[in-house]
């Protein structure tokens, strides 16, 4: 068997020595190549053979739409994810979260020591990757939080009658507060209103725009 | 006494079922029955294509494979191409048969 690491000239007797060999003799002597497969994951060639139907996911940030959002658009769970898209293959409806971009979003971050909730920004990437409930300011300096569909509304400062403060979220249900809307955001990934325009006609998408 | 377990041996099957297409830096193979397709190097190719058109154990193929190739196979070869056989039973290239 070959030492890969012994040189021709290590104490190497002219028997023993690959040059002096007939070239039949020294193809025998060495290791034969391991035989290989390298299969195509079969969502793999079918995408590829689908390319038109993989929706291509934003890198990073992509610019706002017409509208002035950003478009988030939820991963269905019997979508694959495809290199840097989900293949859709027949499906014919997604839905699109809109993100508006001139807009400061804040995440629930915790309840301090004097009871009052904290908040640090959010961008809409981290929105959409990560999915969940989000808050903007309304103006004169106070956030409004929206819950989810059918979930507790308050304000940031944890003050719904009193019962919430100091104790985080709870699961109370109650209408939103005047100037209040429903603000969640289905986890996903971002896509540039450039790539869900190349299935106009092919695929519906099911807005959820919150004002 | 429990009598031995024969041996397993492999073949492909008969109604060919690959479309090849062959290149310097490797062989594509599609597989009509699954829809599959493969990248293979020289040795895989011709464990495909030639070693397993007859019915043959994990180390008469090996050895053939090498024969083929011109060169010595070693315990590890011998030990690869065991698992490279189950691993292309799984893929549906190759089907054991009785012995």
């Amino acid at each position: 068997m070959n030492d890969p690491d012994q040189r021709p000239s290590d104490s190497v007797s002219p028997d023993d020595d690959p040059a002096h060999r007939p070239p039949s003799a020294v193809r025998r002597g060495l290791l034969v190549a391991m035989p290989s497969i390298l299969s195509l994951h079969s969502g793999l060639a079918a995408a590829t053979a689908r390319s038109s139907n993989v929706l291509v996911l934003a890198d990073g940030i992509p610019d706002p739409d017409e509208n002035g959002n950003y478009l988030c658009v939820e991963k269905p769970h019997d979508v694959e994810r495809f290199g840097k898209g989900y293949d859709l293959g027949d499906r014919t409806e997604v839905e699109v979260t809109d993100i508006p971009a001139d807009r400061q979003h804040y995440k629930f971050t915790g309840v301090n020591e004097e009871g009052n909730h904290t908040y640090s920004s959010v961008s809409a990437k981290e929105m959409c990757d990560v999915g969940g409930d989000y808050y903007y300011d309304i103006g004169g300096g106070q956030s409004n939080r929206y819950s989810p569909l059918g979930g507790n509304r308050m304000n940031s400062r944890g003050n719904r009658d009193g019962r919430s403060q100091g104790r985080g979220i709870q699961g109370l249900s109650g209408e939103p507060t005047d100037g209040s809307k429903e603000f969640s955001v289905t986890k996903g990934a971002l896509v540039s209103a450039t790539a869900l325009a190349s299935f106009t006609g092919r695929l519906t998408t099911t807005a959820k725009t919150w004002l | 006494m429990t009598p031995p377990t024969a041996p397993r041996r492999w073949r492909v099957a008969s109604d060919s079922p690959f479309a090849w297409a062959h290149s310097d830096s490797g062989h594509v193979l599609y597989h009509r029955p699954s829809g599959q397709t493969h990248f293979l190097n020289d040795g895989a190719m011709l464990l495909l294509s030639r070693c397993l058109l007859e019915p043959r154990e994990a180390t008469a193929a090996a050895l053939e494979l090498a024969r083929l190739q011109n060169a010595e196979p070693d315990a590890r070869f011998l030990e690869h191409v065991s698992g490279l056989l189950r691993h292309f039973e799984n893929l549906g290239l190759i089907e054991s048969v009785a012995a």
